[in-house]
């Protein structure tokens, strides 16, 4: 019992930044390079302890607003950059921070940053995951919700229609980084220890997959995808590179046949098979094409 | 010293051009970004290893690994590639980056599970130091730019002077009027998969016999370093491409040299977002307005 507490734990702590590279990621910027967010928030919040000697109920906060920042700028810099120009400087970013972090010398070197205080209870990480959900679906339902995904959908035609692009790009971006941050600090307070390969290509990646593989047009798909690929490997338990191996397919089956991920499928044979719906049948299943509206 | 610093950037860069110069052409071509195609010089160095330790000798080994990897990428084009690009808009440049992405995955992952996650020795390797004057030059990064230059001159040649590159360019431009006007795009594009994976190949081979050594993640760095290239030298075009890994090699020599190897990464992207705010389409923008 307490194994599974603690996996749905971790997998709670990561959703969070997964609903962050959500975010990302619906407003057009695709971001394979999450890791370095998650771990700013990870590095600043616990160097401020370790090292300057706050309390963690003051260091986690500056962190997410460190977050916000570092992301705001990292947008401001990155602006004319578009699709896979911004994949591959995020990716850059991502390789380039592992060794980058490890010639700070506040923040650990390449040892990393150890002892940090411990803070993290299991009431704080759902309540922050409960407010982080929270305020994502607040949003996504919004009406700027709606220009976010305007914007993610077809860049010059929503700035036709109104959206402040730029703006919108840069604080979409460092309200996803704060996620991401706040995220990185519950897990440096958890186990009280934060490594610079902690920034690299592989959490990277495995966060991309999650967003991916869970679905990335509703706030639920990251969510599903973290728990879904956190729990899946448990129970049928298979070794850390098997794992790897699995993942990869499962990339592979999503850019095949699910483009909306499991999210997607999901919701597509629910209107498919869903109780009382003989009369809405047909617009189901017209829904439930593959591709159908999603990216046109 | 700061010469010998460029010199080993110069020689280092032969390496990376091979790899930019793929992914710019399957960029070019498809409009794919094949986030796979580093792996497949992993592929390649490591089905070498293979081989040989079953006590066939490293021709065969060669032989056989090319084949293995141009087999490979074309498996990885038919199930990562060709269903994604289906898709409309940005989808269709997204999926099969997702799909490569996994790929790729797969790959590393699955020669890890064979050849253990660590790295093992290359059977022919040329890792010792030549001494010219006051400058001292790794044999096996000599070695590769001399092949790398071979190589991407033939690769010039090809593009520009054949029939199969004058199709390989009608089908960049345009891929509908090049169907129109009788050319067998799944055929270009089938010969594209297999040339880029033979270039990756080769690079594979070149980075394990330069440094003795090969494991199932050697292809990451290359992967990042030949993305970054070509994007600076201007997406799609191989000349660009192959500035872009000059400039690559030269920065991170020159990094190395006045900031400590840690900081060899960050100048990448440094470069890299240098360049692309200043010149949004890469280099290729600066050569055309002239």
């Amino acid at each position: 019992m307490a194994f599974w507490t603690t996996i749905l734990l971790s997998a709670a702590i990561v959703s969070i930044a997964s609903i962050g590279l959500f975010l990302h990621i619906s407003s057009g910027q695709l971001n394979p390079g999450m890791a370095p967010f998650v771990g700013l928030g990870g590095y600043v919040s616990g160097a401020l302890c370790v090292n300057s000697g706050l309390s963690a109920w003051l260091s986690m906060p500056i962190a997410v607003v460190a977050g916000f920042a570092f992301g705001s700028l990292f947008a401001f810099i990155t602006l004319r950059l578009h699709h896979w120009f911004f994949a591959v400087t995020t990716l850059t970013l991502s390789v380039a921070s592992v060794s980058g972090v490890g010639m700070i010398d506040y923040f650990g070197g390449p040892v990393g940053l150890t002892n940090i205080p411990l803070a993290t209870s299991p009431a704080l990480i759902v309540s922050a995951f409960a407010g982080v959900l929270l305020v994502a679906y607040a949003l996504h339902k919004s009406s700027v919700g709606l220009q976010i995904r305007a914007m993610g959908d077809d860049e010059p035609l929503s700035q036709v229609f109104g959206v402040h692009v730029r703006t919108m790009r840069i604080l979409v971006f460092g309200l996803g980084s704060a996620m991401a941050a706040l995220s990185g600090a519950l897990q440096a307070h958890r186990f009280g220890i934060y490594e610079p390969s902690d920034l690299g290509f592989m959490q990277s990646l495995l966060l991309f997959i999650y967003v991916i593989v869970g679905g990335k047009r509703s706030v639920f798909g990251p969510v599903l995808g973290t728990f879904f690929l956190f729990v899946m490997p448990e129970v049928i338990n298979i070794s850390a590179q098997t794992q790897l191996l699995v993942f990869g397919a499962l990339m592979v089956i999503v850019s095949i046949w699910m483009p909306e991920g499991l999210a997607g499928a999901l919701a597509a044979l629910w209107r498919r098979l869903g109780p009382g719906r003989a009369g809405a049948r047909r617009t189901g299943r017209a829904n439930a094409l593959p591709h159908a509206g999603a990216h046109e | 010293m700061i010469i010998q610093q460029l010199l080993s950037g110069i020689l280092e860069s032969g390496i990376y051009a091979l790899f930019a110069v793929g992914f710019a052409m399957i960029f070019g071509i498809m409009g794919v970004l094949n986030m796979a195609h580093a792996d497949f010089g992993m592929v390649a160095a490591l089905t070498v290893v293979g081989v040989v330790s079953q006590g066939y000798g490293p021709v065969a080994g060669v032989a056989l690994a090319i084949i293995v990897t141009i087999g490979v990428a074309l498996l990885i084009e038919r199930v990562a590639m060709r269903p994604g690009r289906r898709f409309k808009g940005d989808a269709s440049i997204e999926m099969p980056l997702i799909g490569t992405l996994g790929a790729g995955l797969m790959l590393q992952n699955g020669a890890a599970l064979v050849f253990g996650n660590k790295a093992v020795a290359f059977p022919i390797k040329a890792t010792g130091i030549w001494r010219v004057g006051s400058l001292f030059l790794t044999q096996g990064l000599v070695y590769s730019m001399a092949i790398s230059v071979v190589l991407l001159v033939v690769l010039e040649c090809i593009v520009n002077l054949t029939a199969f590159g004058r199709s390989m360019r009608a089908v960049a431009m345009n891929p509908t009027a090049a169907r129109i006007m009788g050319i067998d795009t799944d055929r270009v594009i089938v010969g594209i998969v297999g040339l880029t994976a033979f270039l990756a190949a080769v690079a594979g081979f070149l980075a394990s016999f330069s440094y003795g050594l090969a494991a199932p993640l050697m292809g990451i760095p290359y992967a990042i370093k030949g993305l970054v290239a070509m994007i600076i030298g201007g997406v799609g075009s191989l000349r660009g491409a192959m500035a872009g890994a000059l400039i690559i090699g030269i920065v991170e020599a020159l990094a190395t040299n006045y900031l400590g190897s840690k900081a060899q990464d960050m100048s990448v992207l440094v470069v890299l977002i240098v360049i692309l705010v200043i010149w949004p389409n890469g280099l290729k923008s600066i050569f055309r307005n002239k």
